[in-house]
């Protein structure tokens, strides 16, 4: 038999004294088993544990609903076709239309049309095409309130702007885009608004041929004609139309290779042309669509960099536009040469846009020598659900020395400023009201002030 | 006895609230493609804004699936439908690209991309037969 030494004997007998002890047992014997029982079952099911059954149960009743829904479509196709072959015996001529023929928005490029495809617009409504291709357009009505006397004020109706982007194979497409339009005196004017066709070679560059949307700055080829999609009632005055008082080539009749390719986190963007230079007619500019009896390119670029990551939704840019302008009526040429910028923010719900131009301007007839000008416009709105307030400050400083800007009718120095607000009606209505108040410096060295008001009820479709 | 109970009870309610947040949670939504397709993660997101539309020469034709669409616009997109339209508007005005075709159910999805070169689309059950691209 082992002795066992006193102290060990003190330790046993403390051991023994412990486990006889019933409080101590009952603590600690319980624990040890419920814990060692967790631990075996509970961490393998924990490794497994997905969604709770209530989250199954909602996928599995999902699932089943679509089930549902393809059989109800399978059954009602297949009643179609007992009909269509029920007529077809009897020698009915007109049969019922198939499922195929309801309009789709297919790529035409694409190797198959997808059965059944059709657009979903976020509202109760209907895609529309005109002979299989995807039709779509803006239109706009409202009012304007004016003191000045000049102006007209009342109900106004706007525009009503229609363009198609037939996809011609998987690299060939177009737009073609016809405006009508109630001008300055209430006359109906009909506008072949663009008419270009390009060939994409791939993301790096789409080359077009036609009339398009000048590419200076940003808001003259992402909003144009489309009220809908524009948050303010009117665009800058020195942006706006050809024939509504804008001083800038707004449309060319050309050539145009634009494209983007991946820099770093974000995306470089590039649009260069070639086209035919404007003109100026009885003090409006002319983008000469059939070309001119002495041919005048004008040329530029708008290079962009897109931020990503922490930038997202920052654009920032540079454009360009060089050539050579006749004024018609005042036997006038001046070489213009349009320089500048624009930053963006166009991430919901702010939406900065903002942009500079220089003019640099020779006097080729009168020998006057360079004329400087400038032009900028600042727009900062914010969406608060389906509203969006928003506010617009243009400043435009034209030299009257340079021929460009005192041969036509709108080339006068300005300031301006507009706040408004949008309510979005539903995705694709929109109703607008803006406040200006702008002020003119006129040929003679004057000032006139005009405040105005204007309402809008714009659409797209 | 009482404290260990009460101690397991915790650790077993702390196991349900932890996979009830989605801890591990198996995929719901696949994004596959057809011949020619490679994408990365941020790639989709560019061909559904209109961003990409070319990998390498094929033309990309991306699809939306209306049974699904919520969930991507929600995982993948990250945009309400509303802006996610918006934005094709513009897309069409500018450069003149078409949206995505919708179509209805997951197996029109795959049947479109199974046949068609170049085709992205999306599905809320595990597709067979098509390249997975992306799962989420």
């Amino acid at each position: 038999m082992r002795h066992i030494g006193v102290e060990n004997r003190n330790l046993v007998k403390g051991a023994q004294a412990t486990l006889r002890c019933p409080k101590s047992r009952n603590r600690t014997t319980p624990f040890l088993v419920v814990a060692a029982f967790t631990v075996l079952v509970g961490l393998p099911v924990h490794a497994a544990v997905g969604p709770s059954d209530s989250e199954r149960i909602g996928d599995l009743e999902r699932k089943l609903e679509r089930s549902q829904q393809i059989i109800e479509e399978m059954a009602a196709r297949i009643l179609k076709l007992e009909t269509l072959g029920a007529r077809h015996e009897a020698g009915i001529s007109n049969a019922p239309p198939t499922p195929s023929s309801t309009p789709t928005q297919a790529a035409a490029g694409a190797a198959g049309s997808p059965p059944g495809g059709e657009r979903a617009p976020a509202d109760p409504g209907v895609g529309l095409s005109l002979l299989g291709t995807p039709l779509h357009g803006f239109a706009d009505v409202g009012g304007v309130l004016t003191r000045d006397k000049r102006r007209r004020k009342g109900f106004t109706v706007g525009s009503l702007d229609f363009y198609l982007t037939p996809e011609l194979g998987s690299n060939v497409k177009g737009v073609v885009e016809l405006l009508f339009e109630v001008d300055s005196e209430g006359s109906l004017a009909v506008d072949l608004e663009r008419l270009q066709f390009g060939y994409a070679f791939g993301d790096y560059l789409t080359a077009w041929l036609g009339r398009f949307h000048t590419p200076l700055g940003y808001w003259n080829t992402a909003f144009h004609h489309g009220q809908q999609i524009q948050t303010s009632v009117r665009r800058p005055q020195f942006l706006d139309f050809e024939d509504k008082g804008g001083i800038l080539p707004v449309h060319l009749v050309g050539l145009w290779g634009a494209g983007g390719v991946g820099l770093g986190d974000g995306k470089l963007t590039y649009d260069l042309f070639l086209a035919n230079a404007p003109s100026i007619e009885d003090a409006v500019l002319t983008m000469n669509m059939a070309g001119a009896t002495q041919f005048r390119p004008s040329y530029g670029a708008n290079i962009g960099y897109a931020f990503r990551g922490a930038l997202d939704g920052f654009k920032a840019g540079l454009h360009w536009l060089r050539g050579n302008v006749q004024d018609v009526t005042a036997s006038n040429w001046t070489a213009l040469n349009i320089t500048g910028g624009y930053l963006l923010y166009t991430e919901e719900p702010w939406e900065l846009i903002s942009e500079l131009y220089r003019f640099d301007n020779k006097d080729l007839k009168g020998k006057t020598g360079t004329h400087g000008s400038w032009a900028l416009a600042g727009q900062l709105a914010r969406t608060f659900g389906r509203w969006t307030p928003y506010g617009r400050g243009e400043w435009a400083g034209l030299n009257q020395r340079d021929p460009y800007f005192r041969d036509m009718e709108s080339g006068r120095s300005y300031t301006r400023g507009a706040f408004g607000i949008r309510y979005d009606l539903t995705a694709k209505a929109a109703l607008k009201f803006e406040i200006r108040r702008t002020m003119t410096r006129e040929v003679t060295g004057g000032r006139h002030g005009e405040t105005a008001g204007e309402t809008q009820f714009s659409i797209r479709f | 006895m009482k404290r260990g109970l009460v101690i397991a009870l915790a650790f077993w309610a702390s196991l349900f609230v932890l996979g009830g947040l989605g801890i591990a949670q198996a995929p719901s939504l696949y994004v596959i493609g057809g011949q020619g397709v490679a994408l990365s993660a941020g790639e989709i997101k560019e061909v559904y804004l209109g961003e990409k539309v070319f990998s390498g020469s094929v033309r990309l034709v991306p699809v939306d699936n209306a049974a699904a669409r919520a969930a991507f616009l929600s995982k993948v997109i990250g945009m309400t439908a509303t802006k996610y339209e918006s934005i094709w508007t513009k897309k069409a005005f500018r450069d003149a690209l078409n949206p995505p075709t919708v179509l209805s159910t997951d197996a029109q999805v795959i049947d479109f991309v199974k046949r068609t070169v170049g085709a992205v689309g999306y599905v809320s059950t595990p597709p067979s037969g098509v390249t997975v691209l992306q799962a989420y």
